[in-house]
């Protein structure tokens, strides 16, 4: 019985998770997602929302894997508070994120004086700085993750042969878990996609190239299309961004099984 | 001529205590640290090489090296586990600790193995690898935490003819059982100081 008692919870959750997803892509039919795929408007929008999540993960990528390694080996004091810091954007309210980025920027910020230069305001530097802040949680936290189960052995003997820190990061972490670092590059750049609540305040609408035309990121632009026109306008839109996002997720899933068998 | 010198050392490592260790060590000599597992050979050679705390001091050439940080000691530890960075060649590995790391691994019939990547080998040629790294080093003191374990028997004579022809360094080594052909021997279990 007890085990039976696990089955049933466990597809329950299933359940829970995967029904939505059958009835959204039973409403919207395989005519409605390709309508989708081919509209101009859409495939602009999904290729800023990329645009702007590339930079975001470039960006947790290229500061986050240090600052986790920083963290890791516990080379900055207070780095448990650090940690928790780099942490609580997960349990702010997206949309407060919004305000806060928007208010740091604003004239009224006491930072301005400072900032004045930088306008993050409907382009791709708000788009991709709101993405970072929401994203660079899951990134650093897993890097981190990743870090503390390296090798402790194999650092001591590499720094033992007169290799620094930065070496061994560079030479040995790097190389010994980039398929890690991809895997959890990939699952940060699909929580910069998804992300709404924070750019519908600082990046609602984006000047984007080649023509400097207002965008809107995909998950703004299906929000919009639901508010003004209706739910049905805005089902082929979230079936086609649903299956982009399940194609990452499957993407990832595919990455961590050939981590796991090398 | 390099000199190590152990002045009241004693280490506490969970339940383990060990000490006190008095020694001065001479370059070309061999140490064996021999004991039962358990009864802190490793932990010795992680105090000496600063990877754990330990009470006392210790005097690389006589500058106390205590609060020098591992890459700046001036001793090469080569842990019990085979450790090498998997993802790069047997060369790039051998070519992190300096040149002669590869004539080393050359002498112990490692060349044709130089263009693999390091996972693709056995335990106990990535531990013949490591070793090879250890002597390579530009470091004075070695220290090999069980460098035949892992080894084929074959092997295992190579490796003590290599290390026994190695000049210019102190080395310490570590094992289960009482060794020939070594300078100074180190019986561990004479060194419990709280064994629980």
């Amino acid at each position: 019985m007890s085990e039976k008692l696990f089955h049933i919870l466990t597809y329950l959750m299933v359940a829970i998770i995967i029904l939505p997803m059958i009835v959204l892509y039973y409403e919207v039919g395989p005519a409605g997602l390709a309508a989708a795929f081919e509209d101009p408007q859409f495939l602009e929008s999904l290729n800023l929302t990329f645009v702007g999540a590339i930079l975001a993960t470039m960006l947790n990528v290229f500061l986050g894997t240090p600052v986790a390694y920083a963290l890791s080996r516990k080379m900055v004091k207070l780095e448990s508070t650090l940690y928790d810091i780099f942490l609580s954007p997960v349990s702010i309210p997206h949309t407060v994120v919004g305000i806060m980025l928007l208010l740091t920027f604003s004239p009224s910020s006491p930072f301005f004086p400072l900032l004045k230069s930088i306008n993050p305001v409907d382009n791709i530097l708000g788009l991709s700085l709101a993405m970072f802040y929401v994203s660079s949680p899951i990134y650093i936290m897993s890097i981190k993750e990743t870090f503390d189960k390296a090798d402790a052995d194999l650092e001591y003997f590499i720094q033992s042969l007169g290799k620094d820190r930065y070496f061994i990061f560079e030479k040995v972490l790097i190389p010994e878990h980039a398929g890690s670092i991809i895997r959890i590059a990939l699952l940060s750049l699909g929580r910069a996609i998804s992300e709404f609540g924070s750019i519908i305040i600082i990046a609602y609408s984006v000047t984007f190239l080649p023509f400097f035309q207002y965008v809107k990121p995909v998950t703004v632009f299906i929000w919009y299309k639901y508010d003004v026109y209706g739910l049905s306008s805005a089902l082929g839109y979230a079936a086609a961004l649903l299956t982009i996002s399940l194609l990452i997720s499957f993407f990832i899933y595919a990455l961590s099984r050939k981590n796991a068998q090398a | 001529m390099h000199r190590l010198e152990l002045k009241n050392v004693s280490v506490k490592r969970g339940n383990l205590s060990i000490g006190l260790f008095n020694f001065t060590f001479k370059e070309n000599e061999k140490i064996l640290v021999y004991g039962p597992n358990g009864y802190g050979k490793t932990t010795l050679l992680l105090a000496i090489a600063g990877i754990i705390k330990y009470e006392g001091d210790i005097f690389l050439d006589e500058k106390p090296v205590n609060y020098y940080t591992l890459e700046k000691r001036g001793i090469t530890y080569a842990p019990a586990k085979p450790a090498l960075v998997n993802r790069i060649s047997v060369l790039d590995n051998l070519k992190i600790s300096g040149n002669s790391a590869a004539e080393i691994a050359e002498n112990m019939g490692l060349k044709n193995y130089f263009g693999q990547k390091a996972y693709t080998l056995s335990d106990g040629l990535k531990k013949l690898v490591q070793v090879s790294m250890a002597l390579g080093s530009s470091a004075p003191v070695i220290l090999l935490d069980e460098p035949f374990a892992f080894v084929s028997e074959e092997k295992s004579f190579l490796l003590e003819s290599v290390i026994n022809k190695t000049q210019g360094k102190i080395i310490l080594i570590t094992s289960h059982e009482r060794m020939q052909n070594f300078s100074e021997y180190i019986d561990i279990s004479q060194y419990q100081l709280r064994n629980l």
